[in-house]
């Protein structure tokens, strides 16, 4: 019963800390780039700043909407929540509510809030919205039959598909990471989360530039509290890439064993610096690389199905 | 006797050597007489030697000649000394090439070279310097190739060199693999001769040889001509100078066989003789089959005798695919007949190109009114090279479709005969019009040289002896790479 | 089904040659000559490392002599071969395409998977790395072909030959490390006459049709 309670405890510590971290990692981001542009950049807690901005606004609804307008940004957020849940944050080992679904599983949740937030787009009726929309639906279906190789491979790897087994297994042995097909699986998916995150070489990241729109286009319409639930489920998004990648895939070391509070306390640390880590490599690619041309996306796409498809030949068929 | 074959091979690197340094008025001399020279020296150690003693070997075994080795070794060497003379006269009133240098130069080093890496081929045992020599063999004919220096001729060699290098590296994978194979029974580091290979062909993983056999066709098939990989050979023979042609036709594709050869020995006693039947059968029908639809198309006549080259190359394919021994002979006597009669050819096409100055057949009339010795020449050639008697091809041809059919392999035996047989009615049928209708005013009468005309006399010698009498010890030096094959 | 044990370095000798697998691709993908003779060269790189990691860990010095020989030809020398000649031609060196890129990627996937289900099928026991080894190494000669067929530039073909030798030279390290080195060595120089003739062609070329596309090597037909 302890365990229980303490197991509980846990989950709902996961879930907060993907609430409150989140816009955090999005800051640091932001404030390294532009250090590294030479420029000052925001401060680091500017996405708060901006969110609680947002929630004191009103909210404008265009005429032709509908309940899925306003239903959507609380659906996504939600789904975001949930999904907190399912994956390995803290610890290594199951909570409570990770038996409700396993990776396939987060991938709906990640699809179901894109799928309502492109709806919301469509309801509006605006042109930059329905632009942002049906390019945002185009990238995120090519990036499905790549995201579903990587956790294919993943899954054959350590023989599960819960999030929580597939760290612990590869957080067993060394050799289980240099695996040529875990390798490949790895940048496969960093490709993904690239696109995903609407980063470089995809997207220029929180710009409104027409050529450009494809995830900020999406929600150009929303407004007020709805436009903080939007940020914040981003930045969320982004917060839960990262710990995917960085968790399951790369680096599933760190993260607490036990129910002490010192090890929650380095797990939640440890969390923080990887991911600082991966944010600084993300900062270097975003600042050596140019930004692709749409038709050029494809190319990028095909590239990174061809690491996934490479990973399970490798693996069944390559003796690795 | 080791010692001659040691001065056989070298003579055409001397004579490359001296190339560099002297006239080429001098080298054209010297090349006749070495060329001939080293036809003289295969014809001993053959006739005096592997007769009696079924191997040679010299220089620690690395130059080994057994009797199959023999018969590519008299092929190469009859083309490269019939050609060395024939060259006096090609190269009579040919000029300066400024885009190559110094046309005639380059030309014997070249053609010296290329002889010397073409009749080391089959006296060698190790297959990887087998393959090493093979792909100096592409390396200096493409040079060749392009020597005349105009666009079309540049072209050819490049997709000559393009084409067949790149079937040779998947040559060379087919030796390693084979190598593989061999680490089994031979240890892990060994040289890859074949004599050892063939010992422990037994102990061989089949599936591996069949892969390296499948692999070797594919790879030294390029360079043989059998389609559908022969796209490169019409364009590199036909722009050629037709005394290279002579040798591309005659030697090269013979050493390309040969290789094919040698490891079909190996793959027929580890895998069994059906898989390798199938394979050769496979590509020498489509052979047959592409060459005879595209003989039938041509206007350039060297095209046309390019075409019937890869005609041959197939025949040759199935035949050893029939898995009898009589066809097996035949083919080593084709192998020779066809080397003869094709040069022969070839040196007639020259001389009408000499002539003529085009190598468009509707452009040539009246070969035996204006050329007097050369028009009955090429007749003879021309019936000989469609497998009529008394001609040397017409016996090979004979025995190979003898062994096909008493070697329950009868369809594919009628099929070579359907399509030898449409290849003879189209060569026939243009060379006949060339050679009979009447000639035009534009031309003078008379020979271009008398040495092109030697060449082809002496090229007669063989094609028509071959046909009427095959002297003994060539009969038994023919059943003992019959029994070298295997199958 | 689990996944076959695998100790640390040979896991990372399979990235090197996968490495050089996507290396390949990266030629197709490749916009310029002058960076798919960066891609050759840094394939061969690669395939150094390989060769010195089989020496290392099969036991067979002579490897390292081969992976020194390769990089001093094949990183070195032939990618300078090029250089110079790219600097005799005066032409853009664009490469024009057959197919475009995604859709040649989609073919290269299509033939890679074609080969490791193919080269799974051939058994072979005891060497070193086989199955990634053999089944790279053949999707890199099938994707060397696809390069030579979709690029129409004669330099790229070139590349995409080179590649082949490549592919053939992993080939004989993962399965016949025994391979007496003298004969590898002679095939790379082999390799090297074959470059140089090639050169010389790719000159004579340029002088007559003044470009360097194969779109126009078409006067030889039927």
């Amino acid at each position: 019963m302890e365990e229980l309670g303490g197991k509980t405890v846990l989950q709902v510590l996961q879930v907060l800390t993907l609430l409150i971290f989140s816009p955090l990692i999005s800051g640091i981001i932001a404030r390294v780039e532009a250090w590294l542009q030479s420029r000052r950049g925001p401060s680091f807690l500017q996405p708060y700043y901006d969110i609680a901005k947002f929630f004191k606004k009103d909210r404008a609804v265009g005429l032709p909407t509908s309940w899925i307008f306003t239903a959507a940004p609380i659906i996504s957020f939600g789904c975001y929540l949930t999904i907190a849940t399912l994956i390995p944050v803290l610890t290594n080992y199951p909570l409570p509510l990770a038996w409700m679904g396993d990776i396939l599983g987060g991938a709906f949740l990640f699809g179901l809030s894109g799928f309502f937030l492109a709806l919301a787009a469509l309801d509006t009726a605006s042109p930059y919205a329905g632009i942002g929309s049906s390019r945002a639906v185009f990238v995120g279906a090519l990036t499905e039959p790549t995201l579903i190789f990587v956790f294919f491979t993943v899954a054959l790897i350590t023989h599960t598909d819960l999030p929580y087994a597939m760290a612990a297994t590869l957080q067993s042995s060394l050799v289980q990471v240099f695996r040529p097909a875990h390798l490949l699986a790895m940048v496969a998916l960093f490709m993904m989360i690239l696109v995903d995150t609407g980063r470089i070489p995809i997207e220029s990241h929180g710009s409104t530039l027409e050529f450009g729109l494809i995830d900020e286009g999406r929600v150009f319409e929303h407004s007020g509290p709805d436009m903080a639930l939007v940020k914040w489920g981003s930045s969320m998004k982004q917060f839960l890439l990262f710990t995917i990648l960085l968790n399951v895939m790369i680096v599933p070391w760190g993260l607490a064993t036990t129910l002490q509070p010192a090890a929650v306390a380095i797990a939640i640390g440890s969390l923080l610096l990887k991911m600082i880590a991966l944010g600084l490599i993300i900062v270097a690619i975003e600042t050596s690389f140019a930004k692709l041309r749409l038709f050029k996306i494809p190319e990028f796409m095909a590239a990174g199905f061809l690491l996934s498809v490479l990973a399970i030949l490798v693996f069944y068929l390559g003796g690795g | 006797m080791g010692n001659l074959l040691i001065v056989l091979l070298a003579i055409p690197l001397a004579l490359a050597g001296l190339s560099l340094l002297t006239s080429w008025r001098i080298i054209r001399a010297l090349t006749a007489i070495g060329s001939m020279s080293v036809l003289i020296l295969a014809l001993v150690v053959a006739f005096a030697g592997i007769v009696d003693r079924q191997t040679l070997s010299t220089l620690g075994g690395a130059i080994y000649l057994d009797s199959m080795g023999t018969v590519f070794l008299l092929t190469v060497a009859l083309v490269y000394g019939l050609t060395g003379v024939y060259s006096i006269g090609y190269l009579e009133e040919k000029g300066h090439v400024p885009v190559v240098g110094d046309f005639n130069r380059n030309y014997y080093i070249f053609f010296n070279l290329f002889g010397w890496t073409m009749l080391l081929v089959p006296l060698l045992n190790n297959l990887a310097v087998l393959w090493i020599a093979i792909e100096l063999t592409t390396i200096l004919s493409a040079v060749l190739v392009a020597l005349e220096g105009t666009e079309t001729a540049v072209e050819a060699s490049w997709k000559y060199i393009l084409i067949a290098s790149s079937g040779l590296a998947l040559a060379l994978v087919s030796v390693i693999m084979l190598y593989y194979a061999g680490t089994g029974p031979l240890g892990m580091s060994y040289q890859p001769d074949w004599t050892a290979l063939v010992a422990a062909a037994p102990q061989l993983q089949g599936d591996v040889v069949k892969l390296a056999f499948l692999l070797a066709v594919l790879g030294f098939g390029t360079k043989a001509g059998l389609a559908p990989m022969h796209t490169w050979l019409p364009d590199a023979h036909s722009e050629a100078p037709s005394s290279i042609s002579a040798m591309l036709s005659g030697a090269l594709l013979a050493d390309a066989l040969y290789a094919i050869f040698r490891m079909y020995a190996i793959a027929v006693r580890s895998a069994g003789a059906q898989f390798s039947h199938e394979v050769l059968l496979g590509f020498g029908l489509i052979s047959l089959l592409i060459s005879a639809f595209f003989v039938l198309r041509q206007q350039n006549y060297k095209r046309l005798l390019a075409y019937s080259s890869v005609e041959h190359m197939g025949l040759m394919a199935v035949a050893v695919s029939f898995g009898a021994p009589l066809a097996l002979y035949g083919v080593f006597l084709h192998v020779i007949n066809h080397a003869a009669t094709k040069s022969m050819i070839f040196f007639g096409a020259g001389s009408i190109l000499r002539k003529y100055e085009s190598k468009e057949m509707q452009e040539v009339s009246g070969v035996i009114k204006l050329m007097p010795a050369t028009g009955p020449l090429i007749l003879v050639a021309v019936l000989a090279v469609t497998g009529l008697p008394p001609f040397g091809i017409f016996r090979s041809e004979l025995l190979m479709l003898s062994g096909g059919f008493s070697h329950n392999s009868t369809v594919a035996a009628a099929v070579f005969l359907a399509l030898i047989n449409l290849a003879f009615l189209g060569i026939f049928f243009f060379f006949n019009r060339m050679i009979f209708s009447a000639p035009t005013d534009r031309f003078p009468r008379g020979e271009v040289s008398r040495w092109m005309v030697t060449a082809m006399a002496l090229d007669v010698i063989v094609v028509l002896g071959l046909g009427l009498y095959v002297p003994d010890p060539l009969v038994t030096i023919f059943n003992r790479a019959a029994a070298l094959m295997g199958g | 089904m689990p996944g076959p044990n695998l100790t640390v370095g040979e896991a990372l000798t399979s990235v090197v040659v996968i490495i050089m697998l996507l290396l390949e691709f990266g030629l197709l993908r490749a916009f310029e000559v002058g960076e798919q003779r960066n891609l050759y060269a840094t394939q061969s790189f690669f395939l150094a490392i390989f060769a010195a990691a089989a020496g290392f860990l099969e036991n067979a010095p002579d490897l390292y002599v081969l992976a020194a020989i390769t990089i001093i030809l094949k990183v070195i020398l032939i990618p300078s071969l090029f250089t110079r000649l790219l600097r005799t031609q005066q032409v853009r060196m664009e490469i024009p395409m057959t197919v475009n890129v995604a859709l040649s990627i989609l073919i290269g996937i299509g033939l890679t998977a074609f080969c490791f289900l193919s080269m799974s099928r051939v058994q072979l026991q005891g060497t070193f790395l086989p199955q990634t080894a053999l089944s790279t190494a053949t999707s890199i000669l099938l994707l060397g072909f696809l390069v030579m067929i979709t690029r129409l530039n004669v330099i790229s073909q070139v590349i995409g030959f080179l590649t082949l030798e490549n592919a053939a030279f992993l080939v004989s390290i993962a399965i016949a490390p025994g391979l007496p080195v003298i004969l590898e060595v002679l095939v790379i120089f082999d390799v090297l006459a074959a470059v140089l003739v090639f050169g010389l062609l790719t000159r004579l070329l340029g002088a007559h049709l003044g470009t360097a596309t194969t779109a126009t090597l078409n006067r030889l037909r039927g």
